[in-house]
């Protein structure tokens, strides 16, 4: 009798944690376009394909990590300047990281089809500084799939990212930043 | 042949010395490297400015005419010369004291630009003596003939300023036209099996981003997931037994390629190696490929 107790205990046990698992969805293929283009210069844009983000179905707790070194520029002296340690220096600091929260995530039926317009909470860590950062996101549930999607900015002087290229209007004080990611 | 001391023009010799001496003291500190007058024709000047702040010669074609910036303190040795022994040195005082006006402007330029890129620059006390030895020795050189002398200096400063904001221009369009080739014709600097890359940056992370950051790698692996973006570009990821992964993203060009692989498949890859990341929410490492092929 004991024992079937005991079996029964670990079987639920095992459920639950199976439960709590499938409550956290995550991707290794998250797209982030990073965008600080001016009308002086079409160049400092990349995108980055191979971004790790995870999205919490009940807490609703959301995060992003991105390889620095990872984002892709179209020219070559840009992406060198980008991660040089005068910039990203992302030799020092290999991540990009967002850590959030959904506000209100018990709107959002991930069991139901829909469009779901949310607006996420979190802190932007760029350069080993972190910051509040709020944005608006839309979270789509289509057969089963979750995907996320925002576009954000945030200020490069925030972040001790200054220089002349910012102030000669080369390079966008704000980028901006678009997120997708299909969980 | 005797030598009249009281009939030599002594500010003049002295002028034409010192050009030839500020040539050899430090102009400029970029950060912290002292670049002297010499780095310019030495070579010293590109390559620092290419290794330690990546703006290299825009021009590299031309860098073999840089050996003339040597005319600068030979041309004012001559006027030196000249001067002791009264001969005309308006020529070679001329040619000293506008390259000499030449290089301070330019050091003064390119140490913006340098700037422009967020490093800081301080001119150091040789280009301050070279600037103003390069005016006297143009000034105090033989009797007379201002107009000719202050013709030469300003025109020197204007061409020099014009000349370079022209080349600067162009040198920057030329980079910023210059975009990465297709992987597919780069080759690569290694080939490696993607469990034996990923073990490598799991036993010493240092030493193998030291060696594969930024190279291009053939990486042989079987395919563990493959994923298709809505915008046509994908990734492909190669795992080993600890769940860690190898990951290459694909640009729009391959995906007809892409969509024949198979989960399981071996798969010949070659990419740009971005180094790896630990990743805190999967508690694994991935190590990330950038502008990567098919290799079939």
């Amino acid at each position: 009798m004991n024992m079937k107790k005991t079996m029964l205990f670990f079987s639920l046990v095992a459920l639950a944690s199976g439960a709590f698992a499938q409550d956290k969805l995550t991707t290794t293929t998250a797209v982030v376009g990073f965008d600080a283009t001016t009308p002086k210069d079409a160049f400092p844009k990349a995108e980055n394909k191979t971004v790790v983000g995870s999205i919490d179905k009940k807490t609703g707790v959301i995060m992003f990590e991105a390889a620095v070194n990872n984002f892709a520029f179209s020219n070559a002296m840009i992406q060198e300047h980008f991660n040089g340690a005068q910039w990203l220096n992302s030799a020092q600091y290999p991540k990009f990281t967002f850590s959030g929260k959904i506000d209100k995530v018990s709107k959002v039926k991930f069991a139901k089809d829909g469009k779901y317009n949310v607006q996420v909470s979190g802190t932007l860590t760029v350069k080993g500084i972190t910051k509040p950062i709020k944005t608006l996101a839309t979270i789509t549930v289509a057969g089963g799939k979750v995907s996320a999607t925002s576009n954000f900015g945030f200020k490069l002087a925030d972040y001790g990212i200054t220089g002349q290229a910012i102030d000669g209007g080369k390079v966008a004080p704000s980028p901006k930043v678009s997120v997708s990611a299909q969980f | 042949m005797t030598i009249d001391i009281k009939k030599i023009n002594f500010p003049h010799a002295i002028a034409a010395i010192v050009v030839v001496g500020s040539f050899f003291m430090g102009w400029v500190n970029w950060n912290t490297s002292t670049i002297a007058g010499t780095d310019l024709a030495t070579g010293n000047f590109f390559k620092t400015a290419e290794t330690k702040f990546g703006l290299p010669n825009p021009f590299p074609q031309l860098s073999s005419l840089f050996v003339g910036v040597w005319l600068l303190p030979l041309a004012a040795l001559v006027a030196a010369v000249f001067t002791v022994f009264k001969r005309n040195a308006l020529l070679p005082s001329v040619i000293a004291g506008a390259l000499g006006l030449s290089l301070v402007i330019v050091y003064y330029l390119f140490s913006q630009q340098l700037v422009e890129l967020g490093h800081s620059f301080t001119l150091q006390p040789g280009w301050y003596v070279q600037a103003c030895a390069a005016l006297f020795i143009i000034l105090l050189a033989g009797r007379g003939q201002w107009p000719l002398k202050l013709f030469v200096i300003l025109a020197t400063i204007a061409g020099t300023y014009l000349g370079y904001k022209i080349v600067a221009k162009q040198a920057e369009k030329n980079i910023l036209e210059k975009t990465f080739e297709s992987t597919n014709s780069v080759k690569a600097d290694y080939t490696v099996v993607a469990d034996t890359l990923i073990q490598e940056f799991l036993k010493n992370d240092t030493a193998a981003r030291h060696k594969y950051n930024e190279k291009t790698l053939q990486v042989t692996g079987v395919a563990k997931e493959i994923k298709i973006n809505s915008d046509s570009t994908s990734t492909i990821q190669f795992a080993d037994s600890t769940g860690s992964y190898a990951i290459f993203s694909f640009d729009k060009a391959d995906i007809d390629k892409v969509k024949t692989i198979k989960n399981g498949d071996a798969v010949k890859v070659k990419g740009i190696c971005s180094g790896s990341m630990y990743s805190e929410i999967l508690g694994i490492t991935s190590i990330n490929f950038k502008r990567s092929v098919i290799d079939f």
